[in-house]
């Protein structure tokens, strides 16, 4: 299918395919109103993809693997919720984190404390919010990922 | 809404599985217990506001925000590794 978004700033209309697209159930905190989302690379080099809606061609959020920058990352899907996503094995699900962006690099965060269960199987994802958890609504991650120590 | 009066140690029982009993009360401050099965996600409001406010900022790219992106890189030991 064909897909409008602003990613890139501009308006761009980009092919997706079936496998790449997600129902949220219960929808993503925030935009209740939207379901269907697309998973789409940032590009060839980049640890980045975005989650874009299908329904809102405005509404797309940069999404990060934390095991890239939290080693130590983990949680436990509850059996019932692993039940609801569709999910049949471990391997069925991809974890992703939000990232907030902002103007200076070494701002921008992730969103530990509620990531975003994918199940390939099923293609349903939602967030979970993790009760107890340690991990933080906005960890910095430029300090691991960025180019600063390198350029 | 269905409202209801409880003094301390006094509790209410919903759907037969989940038991939330006031513990004490302090001033403004009321300790609250809850036992629910593991099954029955447990929040406090205000986190479930916070974590849909920080969705709605991640959605809002602010001018520049897609040039910093740019500066994210794998890790070299990760580069390799396909998911």
């Amino acid at each position: 299918m064909k897909l409008t978004t602003h990613i890139l700033g501009t308006d761009e209309t980009i092919e997706v395919s079936s496998d790449q697209i997600f129902a949220f159930d219960p929808p993503l905190g925030g935009f209740e109103e939207l379901r269907r989302y697309a998973l789409i690379p940032d590009g060839d080099d980049s640890p980045v993809e975005w989650l874009q809606s299908v329904e809102d061609e405005n509404v797309a959020l940069p999404l990060l693997e934390p095991f890239l920058f939290e080693p130590g990352y983990g949680f436990e899907i509850a059996d019932h919720a692993a039940a609801e996503l569709g999910m049949e094995t471990p391997e069925d699900a991809v974890v992703r984190c939000v990232l907030t962006l902002r103007e200076d690099p070494e701002d921008i965060t992730a969103n530990l404390l509620a990531p975003i269960v994918f199940c390939r199987r099923s293609h349903l994802a939602r967030q979970i919010v993790l009760q107890d958890s340690e991990f933080p609504l906005r960890r910095p991650v430029f300090s691991t990922l960025g180019l600063a120590a390198s350029a | 809404m269905l409202i209801l009066t409880r003094k301390v140690e006094q509790g209410i029982v919903i759907n037969n599985d989940v038991v939330v009993r006031v513990l004490s009360i302090d001033g403004e401050r009321v300790k609250i217990g809850v036992d629910a099965p593991r099954s029955i996600s447990v929040l406090r409001e205000e986190l479930l506001e916070e974590v849909a406010g920080e969705n709605r900022e991640a959605a809002n790219r602010p001018n520049g925000g897609t040039d910093s992106l740019r500066q994210l890189r794998r890790p070299p030991h990760q580069a390799d590794s396909g998911d």
